[in-house]
């Protein structure tokens, strides 16, 4: 399969700046159309300088890449940003998916109509960011999400898009980082002079030790050493990324994942909101974190996800817990259920609202094993009879899985699970489960 | 003939002159059928191969390749001909001869795709384009009209490269239309002008000069050139061209009405990345702040996001324009002194002066936006500023004082405890992990349990082994991974030998097992040349050579004893095996472990030992030296009783000198004990085992050899300089050898022959070599050897990385950083050596090692001897040894106001510094003496 989705879109983005105001039109394109609708969205921006700012923070996260050679970069089209929902949330990963950032224009930013729900990808190439560059404090914004063809227009100057594809990259990243922010907790706030000062403890160049986050004498500090209450943030140089919008946000919170997977720094700019999550180190894209894989082993009936999609698809949310009591869904399978829609690209998650958000993306459930190519190991060992249990009780399960010219041991108690390859001996299972594992559950599943 | 063995003939026999009547008589049918056979002679002809004389070269001809270039053109499609070369090469002569009977329909699009992703062909220059548009070829784009014409003034007469603007008048629409596309494209306008910098006389010219010049003469228009230029360099452009559209604008000098015309556009770039168009914005701005219509309003929204700036400059003038609003129009004063307390979070002096006068001046005492504003604020202001607010901050000052316990002393319970392997599984699973660096203590567990479980591995365990054994075999033969260390392999080879010695005791089972080492000795027989020798004898662990750093040896020795124990089915307990992390004995355990080796009389290697008394957790006794007093006996109660006991002495016959002497060097490093003057090691120095040099930081002339091709010829010269230096001499050993006369007039007087001692594990701790190999990786193994003495190995990083300034290498760097991490976990205690690290450390290049630094004094400042760290730090500065910006940068972020305890400890280290540099002209004093004056201002209010 090839590793990109090549996407067709009737009208380019664009952003047109005319007399009533500037308008920001949001082309759209949908492999699995749920409902066909021209426009999703079509208001006036209420704070339009700060979302433009946002959203040229956005597209500097979308230009970045902290872990790819030169080479690699240059082998990376130009990414998209997703936009949807009734909140109007922009997202998008950097190249090497380790970095998420969202900007989210919340019901008080924006005065318009949502004529319909749904999910479209903006590319924001170069006209379109220096038109956002332009964007004044005093200008009146439009923003329509939709598909209506438009150029960007300054006086008689116009600017028109062009077509991108969407990388295969991001909607695995989507996957992991959704349920790594659904475990995040809030640790910190700032308010907007001690978050300047924050930052100003940011090293220069590029770190590659662990930096912890923590607060002395009421003021939060970034520091190599590891103390017990600190927030641990890996590739700290990453957090640059934020230092434009910092001057004019309110407050800044910080959310970090239990094991210190993900964190997440989340400015509030009135009704405008944006959100910047960084994984475990700069090395690592969310794309390459299993997070999800051992949600995924389990077998669900596919009308279950069926029914979940359509749920959330009304409810433009997904609440796991509500869902499972109205609907008469089994609790047990609830994350695999969460973990399918992710895996998909369909969930999203607010940290602040605590719930997922639907996004209406072109995927399918065949797509789920492509793209996580562990799962799709596990399934091949499984096929070509490599996996030999060789005890099994109640409290422990002991196999052999054939690996490369050796059989390796995997050893199953309870939720500890063990393997002799060389993947699980340098994770430790931090970093999701083995193929040889997520086998050996499969089977005795 | 069909096409195919037309094209075939053509291009082998090179027969150029036939390409282009062959490729015109082809239908378009014909032509799509060569791609295949086109694509099998491009891949062969380019690629390289040996020509027969020893030089590699591409197999084609020049011709076969200028034919196929032409083939590639008239037959592909766009999107094999962008596969098939990077970057083609035109010119007026290749089209004209192609394009009178074929013009492929992708051109446009092509050429202007390169042009939109930064590229153009070769040889496709601004005339070109205008030749093909004209001829109706191409449409170009906005790209390509920008990427083609940024170069296309600047030509070569000779060696000289001239600038032709006159050039731009050739074609009608240049200065019309296409000139405006240079301000729409990244295309390097900046990069082709660097040269030709207005205000140089001798470089007069370049694009500057000529937009100024047609703009004068009226052939472009001005207005549109200055309005341009600022919209050019907000478009999210990189930061140099970003700022050479600001140079031109500069350049421009526009009027103060053009200005006040561009207000909106100037206000925007405020909120650029780049401080150069902010600033440049904000000078401007300046220079029409008195003007009527100035946008104050608009202004002073912004105001708070460029007072915020990280750079100095753009904040000052922040203040000097909201100075000159306030002049003009007194009303804005209470909104400024609220916007100026954002200024108050720079540790500037001159900044936080001027902010402060804004705020005494125009500021409410009542308003609690601004209350709050100070408050959040006070953390960051100098005494200056303080005293000038006092009458806003007045409830605010404590906020930040003394909430930092430091320096507590750890219990060994708060340790999370190592847990012995248990069985043989355990052993298989810790085996997968034991070469990869995982935890510090993952060799001494594995060694602990393989001299204990090795006998229980039974044929069936061999299976399960396997996965472990191919990853060693991978390891030795040179597969590592960046994270591993020497250690791993050397732990990957005596993994390997083990698992020989095992197999061995199941020949019928071992098959597979033995395969695996065979086949890995097969596929690596050019590298390792004992392939020859039987399996049986092959050995993997050798001992350290040359190359190899002293500080593995005491880990050689260790893996070397165990080994033997398998080898020989001797039964033997370790006794240096950690119980807590990541390195420290429970002393109780050790004593248990002593009197395990006395009842079952094992045999106790010096090493072992030696690295055992290292890691006993000295901080609480008690129960331990009661029960050594219970429960052992003879010369090792007498010795764990002297280590564990404060006030016990050593007592005699000392038979294991080496112990006693590292027991007492563990006990108590600076104590000196008369009882153990009669031992041999009593006569070295004894900074050699306690890493308490004497040193010295010197300025020192110096030449080394360097290549000199300036003649054309390459030779080697003599290059003078200057280099700063710490440095210690490890003095020598007493020569206790005697040899030749001496020793006959001493065998002749009946003396007997003097030995030498053993070297203990302290005097391994050298790093010799000028690189470094691995010891980065392994340095948190390495300081787990002996935590309780830290100081030697604290003398070699210093000698080895932080001797000189700036740090030399990644690796060096990563050494230290990590060997820091060691000191801030551990808490050592700190001699004149550790204090010497410190301060090379603070004054580190790397600022997470000079950061870490700070906190480890942060940390021990209550134990630490700041007038001795305060001398050294002088002792280095009085010769510049680092910048002294460094140091005082670190000061000001990491170190002041922290604590008021710190506070003061940091008084007493600068006032000794100060004393030790204040006869000698230090650059950056200045800054220096503010955050000393600072600190005693401080001090005096509390």
């Amino acid at each position: 399969m090839s590793d990109t989705i090549t996407y067709a879109y009737s009208t380019p983005s664009s952003l047109v700046k005319g007399q009533q105001g500037d308008e920001l039109f949001l082309a759209n394109y949908s492999e699995v159309q749920k409902k066909v609708n021209p426009c999703f969205f079509w208001g006036r921006l209420k704070d339009p300088h700060t979302t433009a700012r946002c959203l040229i923070a956005l597209s500097n996260v979308v230009q970045s890449s902290f872990s790819l050679s030169p080479f690699d970069l240059a082998k990376m089209k130009d990414p998209i940003v997703t936009a949807g929902s009734e909140k109007i949330r922009f997202e998008g990963f950097s190249h090497c998916a380790g970095v998420y950032a969202r900007v989210d224009v919340l019901p008080g930013g924006h005065d318009g109509e949502f004529i319909d729900t749904g999910t479209t990808n903006v590319d924001f190439n170069q006209p379109m960011i220096s038109s956002l560059s332009r964007v004044g404090k005093t200008e009146n914004v439009l923003l329509s999400v939709g598909s209506k063809e438009v150029g960007i227009t300054a006086g008689n100057r116009k600017v028109v898009e062009r077509k991108v594809p969407l990388p295969v990259k991001w909607i695995k990243g989507l996957t992991s980082v959704q349920l790594f922010l659904a475990d995040t907790e809030h640790r910190f706030s700032f308010n907007r002079i001690l978050a300047l000062q924050l930052f100003q403890s940011l090293p220069p160049g590029t770190i590659k030790t662990d930096y912890y986050l923590l607060v002395r004498g009421g003021k939060g500090q970034f520091t190599p050493v590891k103390s017990a209450d600190a927030v641990c943030v890996g590739g700290i140089h990453r957090l640059k990324l934020l230092t434009p919008l910092l001057p004019m946000a309110d407050e800044l919170k910080v959310f970090a994942h239990p094991d210190m997977q993900s964190t997440t720094w989340q400015l509030y700019f009135g009704a405008v909101r944006y959100s910047f999550t960084i994984s475990r180190d700069s090395w690592r894209g969310f794309s390459g974190e299993g997070a999800a894989l051992e949600d995924l082993l389990e077998d669900i009936p596919q009308h279950w996800i069926d029914l979940t999609d359509k749920y959330s698809y009304a409810n433009h949310e997904f609440n796991p817990t509500l869902f499972a009591m109205e609907e008469g869904v089994d609790m047990d399978k609830l994350d695999s259920i969460t973990a399918r829609l992710s895996a998909m690209g369909l969930l999203g998650f607010d940290v602040d609202d605590n719930k997922f958000f639907y996004r209406q993306l072109p995927y399918k459930l065949e797509r789920i094993l492509s793209l996580n190519p562990r799962l799709k190991d596990a399934e091949k060992l499984l096929e070509e009879d490599k996996v030999e249990i060789v005890s099994q009780s109640a409290e422990k399960t002991e196999a052999r899985v054939h690996g490369s010219g050796v059989k390796h041991t995997v050893i199953i108690e309870g939720e500890k699970s063990r393997c002799t390859c060389t993947w699980f001996a340098k994770h430790q299972g931090e970093r999701g489960l083995c193929k040889h594992v997520l086998a050996v559950k499969k089977k005795i599943s | 003939m069909n096409v195919e063995a037309q094209f075939t003939r053509i291009i082998e026999q090179s027969k150029d002159k036939e390409i282009i009547p062959f490729l015109r008589g082809c239908t378009p049918q014909e032509r799509k059928s060569l791609v295949p056979v086109i694509k099998k002679y491009t891949k062969y002809y380019t690629e390289y191969a040996d020509n027969g004389f020893g030089y590699w070269r591409m197999r084609g001809s020049d011709k076969q390749r200028e034919m196929l270039r032409v083939v590639h053109f008239v037959c592909y499609s766009k999107k094999d001909y962008e596969a098939s070369s990077s970057l083609p090469e035109f010119n007026k002569a290749f089209f004209e001869k192609i394009f009178p009977w074929y013009v492929p329909v992708w051109l446009g699009d092509y050429l202007n795709g390169l042009a939109v992703r930064n590229m153009v062909p070769f040889g496709l220059d601004y005339d070109l384009a205008i030749w093909l548009e004209t001829g109706g070829y191409l449409h170009p784009c906005t790209e390509l009209y920008a990427h083609t014409l940024v170069p296309w003034i600047f030509e070569w007469q000779g060696s000289n490269r001239c600038c032709l603007p006159h050039k731009l008048e050739k074609y009608p629409g240049t200065l019309s239309t296409h000139i405006w596309t240079l301000f729409q494209v990244q295309a390097g306008i900046n990069f082709v002008d660097r040269n030709n910098i207005p205000g140089d006389k001798g470089k007069a010219g370049g694009w500057m000069l000529a937009l100024a010049d047609y703009c004068q003469r009226g052939l472009i228009s001005r207005e549109r050139l200055l309005k341009e230029s600022l919209l050019a360099s907000n478009k999210n452009f990189d930061k140099t061209l970003s700022s050479w559209f600001m140079d031109l604008f500069e350049y421009m000098e526009p009027s103060k009405e053009e200005l006040l015309v561009l207000r909106e556009d100037l206000l925007n770039l405020f909120s650029s990345p780049h401080s150069k168009v902010v600033n440049t914005s904000l000078k401007m701005y300046k220079s029409i702040v008195e003007t009527h219509g100035f946008p104050v309003h608009e202004f002073m929204e912004y105001a708070a996001v460029l007072l915020s700036s990280e750079t100095k400059t753009t904040v000052t003038q922040s203040l000097q324009v909201m100075e000159k609003i306030i002049k003009k129009d007194k009303s804005f004063g209470p909104e400024a002194a609220r916007l100026a307390a954002s200024a108050l979070i720079h540790k500037d002096e001159a900044l936080q002066t001027r902010a402060a006068k804004i705020i005494d001046k125009w500021g409410d005492v009542d308003d609690a936006f601004l209350r709050d504003a100070l408050m959040f604020g006070v953390g960051s202001m100098l005494s200056g500023s303080r005293e000038m607010l006092s009458r806003f901050t007045d409830d605010a000052l404590s906020f930040q004082e003394d909430m930092l316990p430091v320096d507590q002393p750890k219990v060994l319970e708060d340790l999370p405890q190592i847990t012995p392997i248990q069985d043989v599984d355990e052993l298989v699973f810790l085996c997968a992990q034991v070469f990869d660096n995982n935890q510090p203590w993952h060799i001494d567990q594995f060694l602990e349990a393989v001299l204990r479980l090795h006998r229980e591995i039974s044929a069936a365990d061999l299976e399960k082994f396997e996965p472990a054994v191919q990853r060693a075999l991978k390891t030795n033969f040179g597969d590592w991974r960046s994270t591993q260390g020497m250690l791993d392999l050397m732990m990957a080879q005596f993994f390997l030998d083990m698992m020989l010695v095992v197999s061995e005791r199941f020949p019928d089972k071992n098959k597979t097992i033995m395969s695996l080492y065979d086949d890995a000795l097969k596929k690596n027989a050019n590298n390792w040349n004992r392939l020859n020798t039987r399996l049986l004898n092959v050995r993997f662990l050798s001992a350290p050579d040359k190359h190899l750093s002293e500080v593995y040896k005491p880990w050689y020795t260790l893996m070397k004893a165990v080994l033997t124990c398998v080898e020989k089915h001797q039964q033997r307990i370790l006794l240096s095996t950690p119980t807590h992390e990541p390195c420290w004995i429970d002393p109780s355990v050790l004593v248990k472990r002593f009197r395990e080796v006395q009842q079952g009389k094992f045999f106790m290697d010096p090493v072992d030992l030696e690295i055992a008394l290292c890691r006993c957790w000295l901080h609480d006794t008690s129960a331990a030296a009661e029960l050594a007093s219970q429960s052992l006996e003879g010369e090792y109660q007498r010795l764990m009783l002297f280590l564990l006991d404060k006030s016990y002495r050593p007592k005699g016959p000392f038979t294991a000198e080496h112990v006693w002497m590292t027991a007492s060097l563990v006990k108590d490093p600076q104590s000196v004990y008369p009882e153990l003057a009669g031992l041999s090691y009593s006569i070295n120095p004894r900074s050699i085992y306690t890493g308490q040099f004497a040193w010295e930081t010197v300025k020192e002339n110096y030449t080394y050899m360097t290549s000199d091709w300036s003649t054309g010829k390459y030779k080697q010269v003599e290059v003078k300089a200057t280099r700063k230096q710490i440095r210690y001499k490890i003095p020598a050993k007493p020569n206790l050898v005697e040899t030749g006369f001496k020793k006959i007039v001493s065998l002749f007087k009946g003396g007997k022959e003097k030995k030498t001692d053993e070297s203990l594990i302290f005097e391994h701790m050298r790093i010799p070599h000028i690189y470094l190999t691995k010891e980065d990786q392994d340095i948190r193994r390495i300081y787990g050897l002996m935590p309780a003495n830290p100081e030697p190995l604290m003398a070699a990083i210093l000698k080895h990385s932080l001797s000189q300034n700036p740090l030399t290498g990644e690796l060096d760097k990563r050494m230290v950083i990590w060997h820091l991490q060691c000191i801030h976990e551990q808490q050592p205690r700190l001699g004149e050596m550790g204090h010497l690290y410190l301060s090379a450390c603070l004054l580190c290049s790397d600022k997470t090692a000079a950061t870490y630094a700070a906190e480890i004094w942060i940390q021990r400042h209550a134990s630490l001897d700041h007038y001795l760290l305060g001398k050294m730090l002088g002792t280095h500065q009085r010769i510049e040894f680092a910048p002294m910006k460094r140091l005082t940068d670190l000061l000001v972020a990491k170190m002041t106001g922290v604590s008021t305890s710190c506070d003061a400890a940091l008084e007493i280290l600068l006032s000794a510094m100060l004393v030790e540099i204040q006869d000698a002209p230090v650059k950056g004093m200045k800054k220096l003496l503010e955050i000393h004056m600072e600190l005693q201002k401080r001090l005096k209010r509390m």
